[in-house]
């Protein structure tokens, strides 16, 4: 089966699951009443806080090159080895080359989109290397034996009950735990890990130029303990996330908080600057950051794409969107999901395959209206449509249909006749269907407008 | 190193004007008041702006009007606390404090001593330390690898106490990073706000996810 129509099944299967769409709205309902409360108290106009930070990541994006030559430079200075990637499997063999080096046995991880990309833990799991998901839940949906659900909220989709019995299963807690209770195993549980692991990989949710410095923002802690307690601290990020500056952090921080989960800060925003330096009292002696471009630079390249490099992986647009909530993050089968990932995810993995990801929308504009860097989210899904249009990658069914459409609607008399046509083979086809799909097809009024109008007059 | 130079040739190449080498031309100036809501506040208000915003994420804050006010504090919270050791970083401000009791000196271990040593780390309940800044508008701890003994002792104990003096009370995030940004050879900084937490199950909030369960800033505040 293609992407496509493997979508389609596993689209319709969750749209139809009543449970995990009440599952969905009552985690969104949440997000969004903290989200909006936040918004009115942190901002006095937040139409203003995102246009002025659309422009500091337009000037980042502007001057891209330069400002990833700055961090590397800086960051070089106090020890860090920058690592730079074309695609997914560079990234991978980067990291092998690291665990080999530094012969780990034991990884542990706190939660990064960027490695879902590269696909790690699988990659760690054939080499033979433990590997520990930190964040609670990255945890859950790692025990589970899933991908996460949600760029932010992993387990978005998962109940406290069948949390609970996942953990009774797995790492052997009392059955019918609470999330407090849960909450502390899983601390327990991984207290070791920070300890024992070799590696600790994070994730970056900027890159900052002129200081030469990699920003995590998380609450648990999990990734401060994952960036503090083993020898070795590899960051994987994307070459998109550049500022300019340590001060654009008072607006970008407030602003994914926000956008992220409805807080105003985050409990802990982490600045790393380096490897463990002289004098301190401990941190990571070795410090690798992986520079992902993974189809990064060809987006870059598209001037009418370009600004999808702006996001900062909010989650809003997943959260806003309706067809999200439909379907689910699973459906999408990539790891970003929602409208932004429908916007980047054929650009990364190939438009060929993931050209339908785009159509999975309504287009109605509400990603572009939560958007906290302003990306016109919508149009550009009608931009990847019309890409997939002109590479004549559509179906020819689809585009067959499509000029049959123009040419019908070109003029009047025909579209009389093919009125006339339709009627006639819809009456006729439908002998031939089940009652079921009969049910489906529309139908087509006995009289047009233009024939009503003309027998009644003007009312 | 043939990536790297792919990778940039790429970028350059599809830049969209001629690349400015002036970096900051036409960069939007960030310290603009009028997008924040509570921005800018009184000079006087900030030690109790910044105590009401920590308190209402679940941290504390305990002003005290000089070191012995602080010491009868730290006494409470360590004698509240009840189990475990306690670790702190010297600092003169954390010194001057821990000087006011003979038995802390035996009691109260120094970080620098434990360097990489974890599971002896791991058995502390308690960790001091000093900050930076203090963030009035968020309630925010703003420290480094420099005044906090490294990395761990802020995050790996469950119990964090912050010892800090009133002058170090900022309005709003971009002063604390003007304040830290380029200075010195720190690998670590970070910006603190409230104790540890996840909703991650069923977006129920749960305290102490992996970091501090519990943070408590003593402050000294001369009135």
């Amino acid at each position: 089966m293609s992407e496509y129509t493997e979508f389609l099944t596993r689209a319709a299967a969750k749209a139809q699951d009543d449970v995990h769409r009440r599952q969905i709205l009552k985690a969104i309902s949440v997000y969004e009443a903290k989200v909006a409360g936040m918004k009115e108290r942190q901002f006095r106009d937040w139409r203003e806080a995102r246009r002025l930070a659309a422009r500091v990541k337009d000037h980042a994006l502007a001057h891209l090159p330069e400002l990833l030559e700055s961090f590397e430079t800086k960051i070089a200075r106090r020890g860090a080895k920058v690592l730079w990637a074309e695609t997914a499997k560079e990234a991978q063999d980067l990291f092998l080359d690291i665990v080999k080096r530094h012969a780990a046995k034991k990884v542990v991880k706190s939660k990064s989109m960027t490695t879902e990309e590269v696909e790690l833990n699988e990659l760690l799991e054939r080499a033979g290397v433990e590997v520990w998901e930190s964040d609670l839940g990255e945890l859950i949906v790692q025990l589970a034996g899933e991908k996460p659900y949600h760029i932010v909220t992993p387990a978005m989709h998962k109940s406290k009950e069948e949390i609970a019995a996942l953990f009774h299963e797995k790492l052997g807690a009392p059955p019918r735990s609470s999330p407090e209770e849960l909450t502390m195993i899983a601390r327990r549980h991984l207290r070791e890990a920070y300890v024992t692991a070799e590696i600790g990989v994070t994730g970056a949710n900027f890159l900052i130029a002129e200081e030469g410095a990699v920003v995590i923002t998380e609450n648990e802690g999990n990734a401060r303990l994952t960036l503090s307690c083993p020898p070795v601290h590899v960051v994987f990020a994307g070459i998109e996330k550049v500022l300019p500056r340590l001060t654009d952090l008072a607006l970008f921080l407030p602003l994914l908080a926000t956008s992220g989960t409805g807080q105003q800060l985050t409990c802990y925003n982490s600045i790393v600057r380096g490897p463990r330096q002289a004098g301190e009292a401990d941190g990571p002696e070795h410090l690798y950051i992986i520079l992902l471009d993974n189809g990064r630079s060809g987006i870059y390249a598209q001037e009418a794409f370009r600004s999808s490099l702006r996001c900062i992986r909010c989650g809003a647009c997943l959260n806003a969107c309706p067809v999200f909530r439909t379907i689910g993050g699973h459906a999408y089968k990539t790891p970003y999901q929602g409208p932004i990932g429908s916007v980047i995810t054929p650009h990364l993995r190939g438009l060929a395959e993931w050209q339908h990801l785009p159509f999975a929308s309504s287009l109605c504009g509400a990603c572009s209206e939560v958007c906290p860097v302003s990306i016109d989210i919508h149009h550009l899904l009608l931009e990847n449509r019309w890409a997939a249009l002109q590479g004549g990658r559509a179906a020819p069914a689809w585009r067959g249909a499509m000029k049959a459409w123009a040419f019908v609607m070109a003029s009047r008399r025909r579209l009389r006749w093919a009125r006339r046509l339709w009627r006639g083979l819809d009456g006729l086809a439908r002998l031939f269907l089940s009652r079921e799909r009969r049910a489906r097809i529309p139908r087509l009024a006995r009289k047009s407008f233009a024939e009503v109008w003309r027998k009644n007059g003007q009312p | 190193m043939a990536s790297r130079d792919r990778i940039l040739a790429r970028l350059k190449r599809a830049q969209p004007a001629p690349s400015l080498s002036a970096g900051k031309a036409g960069l939007p100036a960030l310290l603009d008041a009028s997008i924040f809501g509570d921005y800018p506040v009184a000079a006087g208000d900030l030690v109790p702006l910044f105590s009401r915003q920590i308190t209402a994420l679940n941290g504390e804050c305990h002003l005290a009007r000089d070191a012995a006010g602080a010491a009868d504090k730290l006494e409470e919270l360590l004698q509240g606390s009840g189990e475990g050791p306690a670790l702190a970083h010297p600092s003169p401000l954390v010194d001057q404090i821990l000087a006011r009791r003979a038995t802390w000196a035996r009691e109260i271990h120094g970080a620098e001593k434990l360097s990489m040593d974890s599971p002896a780390f791991s058995r502390y309940a308690i960790g001091i330390s000093a900050a930076d800044f203090l963030v009035a508008r968020t309630g925010s701890i703003v420290l480094r690898s420099s005044t906090a003994g490294g990395r761990r002792l802020s995050v790996l104990p469950p119990f964090h106490i912050v010892i800090a003096e009133s002058r170090q009370v900022v309005a709003s995030l971009d002063e604390a990073l003007l304040g830290i940004e380029n200075d010195g050879s720190w690998s670590y900084g970070a910006v603190i706000t409230g104790p540890s937490r996840t909703s991650d199950i069923e977006k129920v909030l749960v305290l102490g996810a992996h970091g501090p369960k519990r943070l408590a800033v003593i402050l000294l505040h001369p009135e």
